[in-house]
């Protein structure tokens, strides 16, 4: 386990990064709503189910291999908001998970998703359902679900490994719409090359702010921006600097290697990482 | 569990009945609470949970010598983790692995009941989890299974599952050359580009190498070669752009986690 005593400049910058994103929490809280510019992605949401309705086919879901950790829980946030605009025009969706605990509260946040637009009995607890906790057992139940009920729009939202490829090409076959964002760079490029529309890399985490416009999740928006614009001072500022002095400025100064060059940025970037799972 | 000792015997019947008891108690209570009551159970266990793990990080620490002679830093809170933290957890996920079985079970066996379409596809899923279940369970219950049972285990795990596993996963093959094909079809800039640096990555690691490799390693014209080429649109291009992409979720994953933890967070977990 990692521990601030051993690595100051994670728990600092940490720290500091929590600042800025609780102080534009509190900002947007007294009314100081920023911009957020337009993201096609989650634009396509609302393309999607009406297309869906439209065709009397159902809406599938798919978290990938999330667990109830914080990517499970983001992508059942952006499913909340599918569900209330399908719950609407009755058109019917699929909710397909791999995990257990997410499972459970996915059934809970699709109930309350048809509760609150006024149409619990819409609800179907079949709709939900646990396929399997392997991964390639999992992609087969899915891709024969989007087979058989020849799904018109897939949602592809959450941790994605191998099995990105599988959903989003069976779904092509059938004809779905697909609208995908995964947090892992690695299967980004197989959404791009497949899906639709892609929601790339911290748009993802941005679709709560999008879609809901509250000031919370608009606010930590803000911060995260501010905490990437510190990112990209200290960046130009190691690129001039050690352009100037070269590769022998660390040992005279540590802490400013810390800072500035790659010596801190690696440690942070796997606690970052971390997080994420 | 060392550090909260072994129940042995009679007393580990008692005690899984008792928490067995006391799980469907804590159970039927958290079903009966009204939301409102709920929701502020649930912000405060996730305070708890979270200031729990921001503690550990943040208190200082001091060097520990473990039994193996392994050297590692803790502090007062460190060793509830392997001992209390982890052992709950897996609890936790193995209850719920049970609620997902049900689920499972359940539509399945409702597609049986009322003869869907495609209904004999729910009986070979039904029959393969009971088999394998219970063939499972016999396998590893006893130290030396019966051979038969053994070479069962076997079969079903090596000879069947571990086979059309592979078949998914060799799927993809197909799978990446029909999405590439739509994929570098020109139809845009950003589709050309897309094409131009996959066809110089493609060749650098391939046998592109050969058509250069008449050019010098060093100097200039190293630059004309393709491996280099290849190199630089890894290096220069993609690895920061990912970098980049990983802070920016990374931050994302900080700025939720800090809003759950504090209960600010509405959507999917906490209501409106």
């Amino acid at each position: 386990m990692l521990h601030a005593d051993e690595n100051w400049f994670v728990a600092v910058f940490m720290g500091l990064l929590v600042g800025l994103i609780l102080w534009r929490i509190i900002s947007a809280m007294h009314g100081r709503l920023p911009f957020i510019r337009r993201i096609p992605g989650l634009n396509a949401i609302d393309e999607a189910v009406g297309r869906a309705t439209e065709m009397g086919r159902p809406i599938l879901m798919v978290p990938g291999l999330s667990g109830l950790d914080i990517v499970g829980i983001q992508a059942l946030n952006i499913f909340r908001h599918i569900t209330r605009t399908a719950a609407r025009f009755s058109t019917p969706i699929r909710l397909c998970v791999s995990d257990a605990a997410l499972y459970a509260v996915g059934q809970e946040v699709i109930q309350e998703a048809y509760r609150s637009e006024g149409r619990p009995e819409g609800y179907d607890p079949d709709t939900v359902q646990f396929i399997s906790g392997e991964q390639f057992a999992f992609a087969a139940g899915v891709s024969g679900i989007i087979h058989r009920q020849k799904v018109a729009a897939t949602f592809l939202m959450g941790a994605f490994f191998a099995e990105s490829l599988i959903f989003a090409e069976t779904a092509n076959t059938v004809g779905a719409i697909q609208v995908a964002g995964t947090t892992l760079t690695t299967q980004t490029p197989f959404f791009v090359a497949a899906c639709d529309y892609v929601i790339i890399g911290d748009e993802f985490y941005a679709a709560s702010a999008y879609l809901s416009r509250e000031p919370v999740p608009t606010g930590s928006l803000a911060g995260q921006d501010m905490g990437k614009i510190l990112f990209v001072v200290c960046i130009i500022i190691g690129c001039i600097s050690f352009s100037i002095t070269g590769p022998q400025y660390p040992a005279d100064a540590p802490l400013f290697y810390k800072m500035f060059g790659s010596g801190g940025w690696e440690e942070l970037l796997r606690a970052l990482r971390g997080l994420v799972g | 569990m060392e550090g909260l000792g072994v129940a042995q015997g009679v007393w580990l019947w008692v005690a899984v009945v008792g928490v067995a008891l006391a799980s469907v108690a804590i159970i039927a209570a958290l079903t009966r609470t009204p939301p409102r009551y709920r929701r502020r159970l649930l912000v405060t266990v996730c305070f708890v949970a979270g200031l729990f793990y921001a503690l550990e990080f943040f208190l200082p620490t001091r060097e520990v010598v473990s039994e193996n002679g392994m050297v590692t830093r803790q502090n007062f809170l460190t060793p509830f983790i392997p001992t209390l933290i982890s052992p709950l957890a897996e609890v936790l996920a193995a209850f719920i692995l049970g609620l997902g079985l049900f689920s499972l079970l359940r539509i399945h066996s409702g597609n049986v009941a009322k003869r869907k379409p495609g209904y004999y596809n729910s009986v070979a899923l039904i029959l393969s989890a009971v088999v394998m279940l219970v063939i499972g369970l016999w396998t590893n219950w006893t130290e030396s299974p019966p051979d038969g049972i053994r070479a069962t285990y076997g079969y079903l795990f090596n000879g069947l599952y571990q086979n059309m596993d592979a078949a998914m996963f060799s799927l993809i093959a197909f799978f990446i050359l029909s999405a590439a094909y739509r994929a570098f079809r020109i139809r845009s800039i950003e589709g050309s580009i897309l094409m131009a640096s996959a066809l110089i990555v493609l060749l650098g690691l391939s046998f592109g190498v050969i058509a250069t490799q008449g050019l010098p390693a060093t100097g200039m014209a190293s630059n004309l070669r393709i491996e280099t080429w290849s190199s630089w649109v890894l290096g220069v291009v993609s690895l920061p752009a990912l970098r980049a992409i990983d802070f920016g979720v990374g931050l994302g994953a900080l700025a939720m986690g800090l809003r759950i933890w504090l209960g600010i967070e509405r959507g999917a977990l906490f209501g409106d």
